[in-house]
C-alpha cells in the first residue's frame, strides 16, 4: 500500500460507503437493508412474542433468537443453505450482543426474532449484520439502552488499518477483529479475532475499531432520523 | 408483538366470504393476476439472479455453477438444482424451528416444471463426459411472503437463468471464480415453461392468491405449460379435490395466459 | 422545540420530571426508545415511534378470541402474551375470530389477567396499527378520528393495543389515510393534512 491508500482508493482509516433503507420489509415489526461496500444486508426483527416450544421460555426476560444466514449466492463459491457451524457461532454472539442493548428484561417469557440474510458479501458480513439488526431493533421500537455498532479492525500489509475489505483480509499478516460496541456507552458488546498480534498493537486496534463505531453509530443516528421528517409533505 | 395469525384467520373468513360472491378483497377478478414486476442482474455477486415482485410477495433468486461428476446413467450430462428458501424474514409467522415443509414442497414444483420443460439441454452443460459436468444452482430467497409462493418463484428462477453467463474453466476443468465467458447459459426460447397455479374453494378456481386467500382454500393445483402443451402437473394445498373439468378448465386458462407472463420474464430490459 | 431521538441517547443531565420510555444513570436522563422528544424546563417525556403494546388498566382494546376452552376462551389482545376469558363473565357463546371490544381491568406486569366491560363486536374489517400510533390516530377531543369517520363514512373503534375495528363505506381509503398518520404523525398540524387529504381523494 502506497502513500496509505488502499487499492480501492480508501485511507487506513476510512470506512467503506454505507447506505440504509429501514422499515423496507412491511410484514416485519422492525426492518433495515444495509449496502456496506458490497456486503448487502436485510435484516428484520419480530416481537416480543410468545415463546415456542414454551420450555424455551426465560421467565426473567425475552429471548433473543439470532439467526445470521448467508444467500448461496451471496459469496464467491456457492454455499449451501443449510446453516452450518460458522453461522450457527455468529449467530449466537451476536444474539449476545443484542441483548446487551436491547432492555429484554421487559419482556419475560418471551422471545424475539432476528433474521439477518446476508446476499452479497465483501469482508465484515457479521459487523454489516449486528449493524443492520440493531437498526432493525430500534425500527420496531424495541426499548434499548443504546444501539450496537460493529466494525472490522485490524492489520494489514504492516499497517493499521480500519474496516478490513477483502484485499486486507487477504494479506500475509492479516489480523482481523470484529468488534461490536455498545453506544453510546462505549462498551464492548461482542470481539472476535483471527490472526497473529503483541498486545500493543491489540490495544491499537482496539482503538482504531471503536473510532471506527463512532463512525458508524453517526451513521446509524442519521437513519433513523431521517426516517421522520418533523417538516415537509406527507410521504 | 403477539402471534398475528388470528389477523389472518380473520382475514381468511373474510376472504371466503366474498368469494362466495365471486369477489376477492382486492377487487380481482378470479382469474386476475397481481401486478407483476421482474427485474434482471440484482446480485453482483450471483452468476445470474433476478428479482420478482407479485403483488406483496417477492422473491430473489441467484443462480450458481458448480463443477461436479455427471450421473453413471447420462454421463454426458449436467444437471439442475432448485431450491426455495422461506425464513423468518418472508412472514413473521416463521420463527424458532425446522424449515417449512411447505417452502421444500414448492422449491420441488418450481424445479419440476423448468427441468421438465426441456429449455435447458444438459448435455450443453458437459464438460468431461463420464468424469465432469455442470451443475447449475437456483436458490430462491422469500424476502415477503404474500402468498403464490411457487408462480413468483418460478417467474425469479427462470428470469435469474436467462440471466447467467458461463463462468472460465482453467485447464484442470475447475471454475475460474469471478470470471466469465461472453457466452450465456443456452436456453431455447420456444421451450420455456410457465408456471400457473390455482386455488379451489368450492366450485370457484382463483389464481395469484394471496396468503389469507390461501388459507381460506381448499386445495391447489399447480401446472407447468409451454405454449399448449402441459409440462408439469401438481396437486397440493390441503384436502380439497378438483374434478376432472377442473383440470381441463385450469389447462385452457393457463395455456392462454401463458404468452403474456412468458413475454414478461424474457423481456431483457 | 420537538425533535427525534434515538436510543440510548443522552437527553439532559438536568433533574427533571420524566414520563415513559426513559431510563436514568447517573443522574442524567437517557431515552430508551427511537421517539418524538417533549423537553420542558422542568419535565421530560417521549413518544415512541413504535413499539409493542404494553398493556395498562383501564386500556380500551379490540380483541379476538383465539382458542376455546372447557371453561372459557384465549384472548388475543396484540400483546405478547394472550389473556384468558371465563365463561361465566360471558353471556352468549362464542366462536374462535369473535371481536370484542373490553376494558383491561388488571394487569401482572406486562400480562393482562382481567378484562371487563365486554362488548360483542359485529362483522367487520380490522386494521393493525402500532399501538404508540393510536393516541394520533385518535387526535385531541377525537379531532382526528372524526375527520376519518367523516370522509371514509366508516363507523369505528379503535383499540389502544393497536387494533381498529371498523365498518367503512370507502375503506381502501381510511386505509391509505391511517398509513399517513403512521408515516407522519412527528409533523406538526397533521389533523388538518390528513383532513386535506382525505378532501381531494373522497
Amino acid at each position: 500500500m502506497s502513500q496509505n491508500k488502499r487499492p480501492d482508493g480508501r485511507s487506513l482509516n476510512e470506512l467503506r460507503p454505507i447506505t440504509i433503507k429501514l422499515g423496507v420489509n412491511k410484514n416485519a415489526d422492525g426492518s433495515c437493508f444495509l449496502e456496506w461496500g458490497k456486503n448487502t444486508v436485510i435484516a428484520t426483527v419480530n416481537g416480543p412474542k410468545p415463546i415456542f416450544p414454551k420450555h424455551l421460555a426465560n421467565p426473567s426476560k425475552a429471548v433473543i433468537d439470532y439467526k445470521y444466514r448467508m444467500a448461496s449466492f451471496s459469496v464467491t463459491e456457492r454455499k449451501s443453505p443449510v446453516p452450518g457451524k460458522r453461522d450457527k457461532e455468529i449467530s449466537l454472539v451476536s444474539g449476545h450482543a443484542l441483548e446487551s442493548a436491547v432492555m429484554v428484561e421487559q419482556f419475560p417469557n418471551t422471545v424475539i426474532d432476528v433474521n439477518v440474510l446476508i446476499l452479497s458479501a465483501d469482508a465484515g458480513t457479521r459487523v454489516a449484520a449486528l449493524t443492520a439488526a440493531s437498526l432493525a431493533a430500534a425500527d420496531a421500537g424495541l426499548p434499548m439502552r443504546g444501539l450496537i455498532s460493529a466494525v472490522a479492525a485490524g492489520r494489514a500489509d504492516g499497517s493499521l488499518v480500519l474496516d478490513l475489505d477483502k484485499h486486507d483480509e487477504d494479506t500475509e499478516d492479516a489480523v482481523d477483529m470484529a468488534c461490536a460496541f455498545l453506544m453510546p456507552q462505549k462498551e464492548l458488546a461482542l470481539l472476535q479475532m483471527d490472526g497473529f498480534v503483541d498486545k500493543k498493537d491489540c490495544s491499537k486496534i482496539l482503538e482504531t475499531a471503536l473510532k471506527g463505531a463512532e463512525m458508524v453509530y453517526e451513521i446509524q443516528k442519521k437513519a433513523l432520523i431521517e426516517k421522520y421528517p418533523m417538516e415537509g409533505d406527507i410521504q | 408483538m403477539s402471534d398475528t395469525d388470528i389477523i389472518k384467520i380473520i382475514g381468511a373468513e373474510k376472504a371466503k366470504k366474498l368469494l362466495d360472491d365471486s369477489k376477492r378483497a382486492d377487487s380481482r377478478d378470479l382469474l386476475e393476476y397481481r401486478e407483476l414486476e421482474i427485474k434482471r442482474g440484482v446480485m453482483k455477486s450471483a452468476d445470474g439472479s433476478a428479482w420478482v415482485k407479485l403483488g406483496n410477495t417477492e422473491i430473489i433468486a441467484g443462480v450458481k455453477f458448480a463443477v461436479g461428476t455427471p450421473y453413471s446413467d447420462s454421463p454426458d450430462e449436467g444437471s439442475i438444482v432448485i431450491n426455495l428458501e422461506m425464513s423468518g424474514i418472508a412472514s413473521a409467522d416463521i420463527g424458532t424451528g425446522p424449515p417449512s415443509l411447505e417452502a421444500m414442497e414448492y422449491g420441488r414444483v418450481v424445479d419440476r416444471v423448468i427441468r421438465s420443460s426441456e429449455c435447458i439441454d444438459f448435455k450443453d452443460l458437459n464438460i468431461v463426459t463420464g468424469e465432469k459436468s455442470f451443475i447449475i444452482y437456483v436458490d430462491c430467497y422469500t424476502m415477503n411472503a404474500d402468498g403464490n409462493l411457487i408462480d413468483a418463484a418460478q417467474y425469479a428462477a427462470m428470469a435469474a437463468l436467462l440471466d447467467t453467463k458461463i463462468p472460465k474453466l482453467d485447464e484442470n476443468n475447475n471454475i475460474i471464480l469471478k470470471e466469465y465467458t461472453d457466452k450465456k447459459l443456452n436456453i431455447d426460447l420456444n421451450k420455456i415453461a410457465v408456471s400457473f397455479t390455482f386455488g379451489k374453494y368450492k366450485d370457484k378456481l382463483i389464481v395469484d392468491t394471496t396468503e389469507v386467500e390461501d388459507l381460506a382454500t381448499e386445495a391447489r393445483f399447480t401446472l407447468g405449460v409451454c405454449k399448449n402443451d402441459v409440462v408439469a402437473y401438481h396437486k397440493g394445498g390441503g384436502k380439497g379435490t378438483f374434478k376432472i373439468e377442473d383440470i381441463n378448465t385450469i389447462m385452457d386458462i393457463a395455456t392462454s395466459k401463458y404468452l403474456e407472463i412468458k413475454n414478461k420474464i424474457c423481456d431483457e430490459q | 422545540m420537538k425533535r427525534i431521538v434515538t436510543p440510548g441517547e443522552l437527553i439532559t443531565d438536568k433533574k427533571k420530571k420524566v414520563g415513559g420510555n426513559v431510563f436514568i444513570k447517573e443522574n442524567c436522563i437517557y431515552s430508551s426508545v427511537l421517539g418524538i422528544l417533549n423537553e420542558s424546563e422542568d419535565y421530560v417525556s417521549i413518544v415512541p415511534l413504535n413499539g409493542p403494546y404494553v398493556p395498562e388498566v383501564n386500556d380500551a382494546i379490540v380483541c379476538i378470541i383465539k382458542n376455546v376452552t372447557n371453561n372459557g376462551y384465549i384472548i388475543d389482545i396484540n400483546a405478547h402474551s394472550g389473556c384468558f376469558l371465563p365463561k361465566s363473565l360471558v353471556t352468549k357463546e362464542l366462536k374462535i375470530g369473535q371481536m370484542l371490544f373490553a376494558r383491561v381491568k388488571d394487569v401482572d406486569g406486562v400480562d393482562v389477567t382481567e378484562l371487563d366491560n365486554l362488548n360483542i363486536l359485529p362483522v367487520g374489517n380490522i386494521l393493525v396499527v402500532p399501538s404508540v400510533k393510536v393516541p394520533r390516530i385518535i387526535g385531541k377531543n377525537d379531532s382526528m378520528l372524526n375527520v376519518l369517520k367523516k370522509y371514509t363514512q366508516s363507523n369505528m373503534l379503535v383499540g389502544r393495543n393497536g387494533w381498529i375495528w371498523c365498518v367503512s363505506k370507502n375503506f381502501s381509503l381510511l386505509e391509505d389515510a391511517i398509513n399517513l398518520i403512521i408515516l407522519n404523525s412527528q409533523k406538526a398540524n397533521l389533523t388538518n393534512t390528513i383532513e386535506e387529504y382525505l378532501k381531494k381523494n373522497s
